[in-house]
């Protein structure tokens, strides 16, 4: 599925959306562990920032951080593909983690 | 003598000879086939980098790792490479783009991350001009002159033979600054262009006052915090005593909280002075009570319960502070300046106890004020932090009345009599107390000093030392001495038992008061 079909929405996409906490919003640390965990999943991944009107693939640091998502907004995502419910819920909560290693403190 | 001005985002002193780095060479319109090579070539590098890379600058290299190995990133710019033909000129746009737009983003955290993209651009574009900036060459001794200098390319410097940076641009903001002040290399920038006559010759870097001077200036004070020599790291490691079996301890400077995650604790028997000022991440406003909390917090949990001195915001003399103005004076070093300045402003003293206290949690704190002069001045103080303590009431913590309230001593005024000053504690600034004693500025070639300090200089230091001895109060000694071995061996015997330098000056200070040399 390509990237237009995406933007559309429709059958086949799962959406979530959670609120960026943090000292310092998406900036290079969290942009870099979204993307990573993100291509840990077969789906395709899509995130847009909260107003914002593109859709850009979350597995690319160059693109989430070019979102330039403060702390406090929110971000929306989009997944399509075998694992796309569970790559919302293990991205959502990243997110909600404020983006610390899983079980580490 | 000729004096070239600047801002200060690295305060310190250091004499060498004023070197070029390697610019980055002409374009030579390369086809699009080269950019695979080049990017390889930049993750090399950066990946060398990285392993002795800590903290911010780790931070700083990984980000760029980890675009370089973004897929859709590298798609991007090969797809405009053989679109226009021109591998430069496609970095130069797909970068170029980003950069605007992070530039623009009138968010300080985004703003900083287009810089980090501009250096990534240069070491693309470097890569693909075929050209490695070896620092291998630079001699010791080298004040090096760049332009816009990049967090990467600070990094790459072998440090023991840069020992200030001139930045003819650059912002106090920047993350070069931040990695600048970690590291505890004098820096000056947005000089504007320099002649190139001055090139290759011998300057004094003087980034306490914001002034490049031509020729290296005389007297002891110049040189503070300069230019450590080789010595081991391991020197660091464990209590400092003298051949003689006196323990001499040995704090740590905090010019940037990066300095926190690179300097081991184990090191330091404390924090004894943190420039608040230079924390600040707003050039133009202080930052209000939270989030100056916040940036404290992490002090005191690195120092892990040893004392942690905070001094209150130092200002006036020719450095301003944001946001505060201070008044046009002939003479700024001898008008509102230190403490005399935060009395014009009890609004921002009140907020900064609060939020120093806040960020304690009942912890040890020391309250450091800055250029003391009169003991009234110690007065206000000791009321303010009566006042903030009990406005904060149980958000101060429960130990928060045992905070101590020490003072600067820079003048003769404040050294003659300390006993007469309410304080629980006295840090020495010998930078300020060699001029305001011999009434020569420090850039003034007025008066040939030598190596030593001044017979006056140091019976004004043995008052002071005595003075904490009979009363119980601690006496240290901040700015750096460790490379002026006279100096060391003169403040050694007159009983300072306590010095306060940044962190890469400590294996040295330790090896010279285990072995007197």
């Amino acid at each position: 599925m390509s990237v237009s079909d995406a933007k559309a929405g429709g059958p086949g996409w799962v959406e979530s959306s959670i609120v960026v906490q943090g000292a310092e919003g998406l900036h290079a640390r969290p942009a870099i562990k979204l993307s990573r965990a993100a291509r840990g999943y077969s789906a395709q991944i899509l995130i847009r920032a909260e107003g914002g009107e593109s859709w850009v693939d979350a597995k690319s640091v160059a693109k989430v951080i070019a979102l330039r998502v403060e702390t406090g907004k929110a971000v929306l995502l989009r997944a399509s593909g075998a694992d796309a419910e569970a790559a919302l819920a293990g991205l959502c909560d990243l997110v909600a983690r404020d983006f610390a290693e899983e079980g580490g403190a | 003598m000729n004096a070239f001005a600047g801002r200060v985002a690295s305060p310190g002193v250091a004499a060498g000879i004023l070197r070029r780095d390697m610019p980055l060479p002409p374009g030579t319109g390369r086809a699009a086939n080269g950019l695979v090579g080049a990017i390889a070539m930049a993750l090399g590098q950066l990946s060398a980098l990285q392993a002795s890379a800590r903290g911010l600058g780790s931070d700083i290299v990984q980000f760029q790792i980890e675009m370089l190995e973004d897929e859709r990133f590298v798609l991007e710019l090969l797809e405009a490479a053989i679109a226009g033909g021109d591998a430069e000129a496609a970095v130069a746009a797909v970068l170029g783009e980003q950069i605007d737009a992070f530039a623009q983003s009138g968010s300080e955290t985004f703003s900083a991350r287009a810089a980090d993209l501009a250096d990534l651009r240069d070491r693309l574009l470097a890569a693909l001009r075929g050209t490695v900036r070896d620092t291998a060459e630079l001699p010791e001794g080298t004040i090096l002159l760049v332009e816009e200098l990049v967090p990467t390319r600070f990094l790459e410097l072998d440090l023991r033979k840069v020992s200030g940076i001139v930045d003819q641009r650059g912002s106090t903001a920047s993350h070069v600054a931040l990695l600048a002040r970690s590291e505890g290399i004098p820096m000056l920038v947005d000089t504007g262009a320099l002649d190139e006559a001055l090139e290759g010759q011998a300057v004094t870097l003087d980034a306490a006052t914001g002034r490049l001077l031509l020729g290296s200036a005389p007297g002891p004070a110049e040189l503070e915090e300069g230019q450590p020599p080789a010595i081991a790291d391991r020197e660091g490691e464990g209590a400092a005593l003298t051949p003689q079996g006196r323990r001499i301890a040995v704090n740590l400077i905090v010019n940037a909280l990066s300095v926190l995650e690179e300097a081991p604790p184990g090191w330091f028997d404390g924090i004894g002075l943190v420039r608040t000022e230079l924390l600040m991440h707003d050039e133009t406003v202080l930052t209000g009570e939270d989030a100056q909390a916040a940036l404290y917090a992490p002090l005191f949990d690195w120092a892990q319960g040893k004392p942690v001195s905070i001094r209150l915001f130092d200002g006036g003399g020719d450095k301003p502070l944001p946001g505060l103005s201070v008044p046009r004076e002939a003479n700024p070093f001898l008008g509102v300046r230190g403490a005399r300045l935060l009395m014009r402003h009890p609004e921002v003293v009140a907020t900064q106890l609060r939020a120093i206290l806040r960020a304690a949690a009942g912890r040890p704190v020391r309250i450091l004020v800055p250029m003391v002069t009169l003991p009234a001045e110690m007065e206000f103080f000791r009321a303010a932090l009566a006042s903030a303590i009990s406005a904060l009431g149980a958000d101060a913590g429960p130990d928060s009345r045992k905070a101590m309230l020490g003072m600067m001593v820079e003048t003769p005024a404040a050294a003659l009599e300390p006993g007469s000053f309410d304080a629980d504690f006295f840090a020495l600034g010998t930078n300020d107390l060699v001029q305001y004693t011999l009434a020569a500025a420090r850039d003034s070639d007025a008066l040939e000093l030598g190596d030593a300090l001044p017979e006056v200089v140091l019976a004004l230091i043995r008052r002071v030392v005595e003075h904490g001895e009979r009363s119980g109060r601690e006496v240290t000694l901040c700015g750096d001495v460790s490379g002026r071995s006279t100096q060391l061996r003169q403040l050694l015997d007159c009983g300072v038992h306590s010095f306060s330098v940044p962190k890469r000056f400590a294996p040295q200070l330790k090896h010279f008061i285990r072995n007197g040399e």
